[in-house]
């Protein structure tokens, strides 16, 4: 019984996947736990000298430097930044100790002491400096998402970093990975050779660095936290989500990151290992490209969202580990009060096409208007395996009010979505970056942003955003957020699917990590060991 | 022969200039902007900016006309530079020479494997045509044909690697390691291999030559081994060189599943992110395999039919 309760879910993914022809590539970076060690689970602080990890990761196709790759560094534990995002997305201080606004364009932020950077060097007030204006002066999108005027050493513990225009959430931009603190100096010195083996503040620091292949990490001796449990942590890449699941199964790997939907069941099952996931983070939904012809029409949209049964999916695409998203935030980000969202309402998405003009005259089941049937370019990319399901999920409910959508499948979704021959496109998104709503809403929702590819403009948003921007009070920020994100809902800027935990297959051997954060990018600390 | 060598080998720049002009160009047409992927790669929560991608096509000098940016690479491939990967930075040429021991091992032990194991079965399964053994030969020819290489590198884990623990599932570096990926990578080859032998062999069989030796008294494992098999593995060696060719060419599928770090997956993650430099090298590179290989296959034919000459026809 065993046996075949093992084997079966592997076989049927083997089988889906020769049927389907997926290479099942995925473009998820590894993820995260800042849980503190439980006290059933102790284990003496010597003890992890000599005891090492392998951790089945994704992708190692960058080198680990903070400013090329932060997305590997600071999962890896390689890394630290100022601040980091609580599991209530707050900023909370790391390398910092606190920070105070001075005024709306000036914050004094207090050095945490003792912190070593992997060659012995003390990090202060002067590395921060340097550090900061690094990732300023070498990454264009730092530049402008600090907007930093200058930067000035206080004292040994202590910048003053002054902005171009307000900024009230700075403390939550430096949590950006690419902010991470690094020796600038050892940067400079060490050139070419920096960023495979980066001088940063983890617990761990690189030994070896293989691109696509292995990183092999170890801890970090003079560490300014609880000594690292493990002495050695080796990360494999592995792109193919089953080769991660058997590696798992097999003992080749401790941890397997971003596990799939049947790889979760058969991990579920097994008696030697654990699923933790970590609660949602990220939104999985469909862009709408305002610019096309009957997505112009917002009883059109409005159709095609309430024909979505997000809850189905949810227990579909998921088996349950995730939650049904309403608007762009998942929960808890923000605490918005009555939030009037679009439900899964059939009957209502069809009168809405009729009331739009829309009608089956032909009796083929797809409604026309003008004598042209009502069909939909649903774009889609695999690299999320999942969005290829929701894809195909969501073309058979549109169908069943009336609407053909045509389902593709494109290598790069980002030159896709700029080619605009589209009316729906899955996508997946991290929307609580820095911690406050102001950076998503920017981006995705206002007229002209950087993320905004399916085009949407309502000056009702743009002027929430704005408003979002330039308030100070925490307080009033939140209540302006939670007014926009009901505009979007209304306006039905996207069509919100769902927000998927973040699924690890762990050994029962690993210890210091149970609960994973929801963060992806706090994935290994010092805490993670192994019996 | 020597005149021959000469002008295959100075040929041989000649087809690599070609292919490497047309290559540059194809990849130039290839939908998605490298700077912006480069950024997205980077942040992948954070939609690169216009500017920012302007500034890093710029700085990888790709807001250059097409004619000058392959003028610029191929003075640098004369003077041994590949040029450096985008996104890590290293330099092609020491990355494909580091892994290229990794595709080699791989490639040797799976063509060994399809030798040792397809030639024999097909040998077999042609001199007991109809046979219960000629049936198995065929049903394993089928299933090694039909199955894709990732399902059966996939089973062979579950079942060897998960179920039984007899070999680690993942890896490289040790003997160990490279079982698995060789059966997966062997599979579909032998079955081509074999069966080509066995046609190949049939053939070979009801040849006059074949009647003669047997009339002259020769024992029939000389007749066999000497006059038939020799004969006979002239179209499997094309096949062998063939294979050779695509094996070196690094088996994407097979390393992506079983962590192989060979040449194959590096040229995969490099096309899906559109690494052009790292693209245009390896192109180059599997043009120089393919170019060795076949003339590695044409000394081959030589020594198994010595009335072939080259540069002609044989009479």
């Amino acid at each position: 019984m065993t046996f075949f309760s093992r084997t079966i879910p592997v076989f049927l993914a083997v089988l889906a996947l020769a049927v389907t022809a997926c290479g099942g590539a995925a473009t998820a970076v590894p993820a995260s736990t800042t849980a503190p060690l439980a006290a059933a689970t102790l284990i003496p602080a010597d003890s992890g000298k000599d005891s090492s990890m392998n951790i089945a990761v994704v992708f190692l196709d960058q080198p680990p430097d903070p400013l090329q790759a932060g997305w590997l560094a600071l999962p890896t534990g390689l890394s630290e930044t100022l601040f980091r995002l609580g599991t209530d997305f707050s900023p909370e201080p790391w390398l910092a100790t606190g920070a105070q606004q001075v005024d709306e364009k000036t914050w004094e932020i207090t050095i945490r002491p003792g912190v070593k950077f992997h060659n012995g060097a003390g990090m202060d007030a002067a590395a921060v400096k340097a550090s900061l204006e690094r990732a300023i002066t070498q990454n264009k999108g730092m530049e402008t998402l600090l907007d930093i005027a200058s930067i000035e050493v206080m004292d040994p513990l202590k910048v003053r970093i002054v902005t171009n225009g307000a900024s009230p959430v700075l403390p939550g931009l430096l949590t950006a990975n690419k902010t991470a603190i690094v020796d600038a100096a050892a940067a400079q010195a060490m050139g070419d050779a920096f960023p495979i083996k980066p001088v940063l503040t983890g617990p761990y620091k690189v030994e070896t660095f293989e691109l696509d292949k292995e990183m092999v990490v170890t801890r970090h001796d003079q560490y300014w936290g609880s000594l690292p449990k493990l002495g050695r942590i080796k990360y494999l890449g592995l792109a193919d989500a089953n080769s991660r699941l058997l590696a798992l199964q097999s003992g080749d790997v401790d941890i397997a990151v971003y596990l799939s939907p049947e790889g979760t069941s058969t991990v579920q099952n097994d008696p030697n290992l654990a699923v933790k996931s970590a609660a949602p983070n990220a939104l999985t939904f469909m862009f709408v490209n305002h610019e096309r012809g009957a997505m112009n029409d917002e009883r059109v949209r409005q159709a095609v969202v309430l024909a979505v049964d997000r809850q189905a999916l949810v227990g579909a695409i998921t088996q349950g580990k995730g939650a049904e998203a309403i608007g762009p935030f998942p929960p808890g980000f923000l605490t918005c009060d009555q939030l009037r969202a679009h439900r899964f309402e059939p009957e209502k998405a069809r009168a809405l096409l009729s009331e739009a003009g829309y009608r089956d005259t032909d009796g083929d089941g797809i409604v026309e208007k003008d004598g042209q049937p009502l069909v939909l370019d649903l774009l889609t990319y695999r690299q999320r395996p999942e969005l290829p399901l929701i894809a195909e999920a969501a073309q058979s409910m549109l169908k069943d009010i009336g609407i053909r959508a045509k389902v593709q499948l494109v290598e790069q979704p980002v030159p896709a979505a700029n080619q605009g021959n589209w009316d729906l496109f899955t996508w997946y998104n991290g929307t609580t970056s820095t911690g406050d709503p102001f950076w998503a809403l920017d981006r995705m929702y206002t007229t002209g942003g950087s993320g905004n590819r399916g085009h949407f403009s309502s000056s009702r948003v743009d002027d929430l955003a704005a408003q979002v921007g330039h308030a100070i009070d925490p307080a009033e920020r939140e209540r302006l957020a939670c007014k926009a994100t009901q505009a979007i809902i209304d306006e039905v800027a996207i069509v919100p699917i769902l927000f998927p935990n973040f699924n690890y297959g762990v050994s029962n051997d690993v210890v210091g990590f149970d609960e994973p954060h929801p963060v992806p990018m706090y994935f290994i600390d010092s805490n993670v060991g192994k019996r | 022969m020597r005149a021959y060598v000469a002008r295959r080998l100075l040929i041989l720049p000649a087809l690599l200039f070609g292919i490497s002009i047309i290559s540059f160009a194809l990849l130039n047409f290839a939908p998605g902007d490298p700077a912006e992927i480069i950024l997205r790669r980077q942040n992948p929560e954070e939609p690169p900016l216009p500017e920012a991608v302007r500034a890093l096509r710029q700085q990888l000098g790709l807001d250059a006309p097409l004619p000058l940016r392959y003028g610029r690479w191929l003075f640098d491939v004369l003077k041994g530079d590949l040029g450096e990967s985008y996104r890590s930075g290293t330099p092609i040429m020491s990355e494909l020479v580091k892994r290229f021991p990794a595709t080699m091992m791989l490639a040797t032990a799976a063509l060994a494997l399809s030798v040792v194991v397809s030639i024999p079965l097909g040998i077999i399964a042609a001199l007991w045509r109809g046979s219960l053994l000629d049936s198995l030969s065929r049903l394993l020819a089928l299933l090694g044909a039909a199955v894709p290489s990732y399902v059966l590198a996939l089973l062979l884990m579950l079942f060897v690697a998960v179920k039984l623990n007899w070999l680690p599932a993942i890896g490289y570096g040790s003997p160990k390691n490279l079982i698995l990926p060789a059966i997966a990578l062997a599979a579909g080859s032998s079955a081509q291999v074999m069966r080509l032998t066995r046609a190949s062999m049939l053939e070979v069989l009801q040849q006059d030559y074949m009647r003669t030796a047997r009339s002259k008294g020769l024992n029939e494992r000389t007749v066999i081994m000497v006059h038939g098999l020799k004969n006979g593995l002239l179209p499997v060696v094309t096949m062998l060189g063939i294979n050779l060719g695509h094996l070196l060419g690094g088996t994407v599928i097979v390393e992506t599943i079983f962590g192989w770090p060979g040449v194959g997956r590096y040229a995969v993650e490099s096309i899906l992110q559109r690494d052009y430099p790292v693209v245009q090298g390896f192109v180059l590179y599997m043009a120089f395999i393919f170019l060795l290989a076949n003339l590695a296959v044409d000394f081959a034919y030589r020594w198994l039919d010595p009335r072939l000459h080259f540069g002609r026809q044989p009479a």
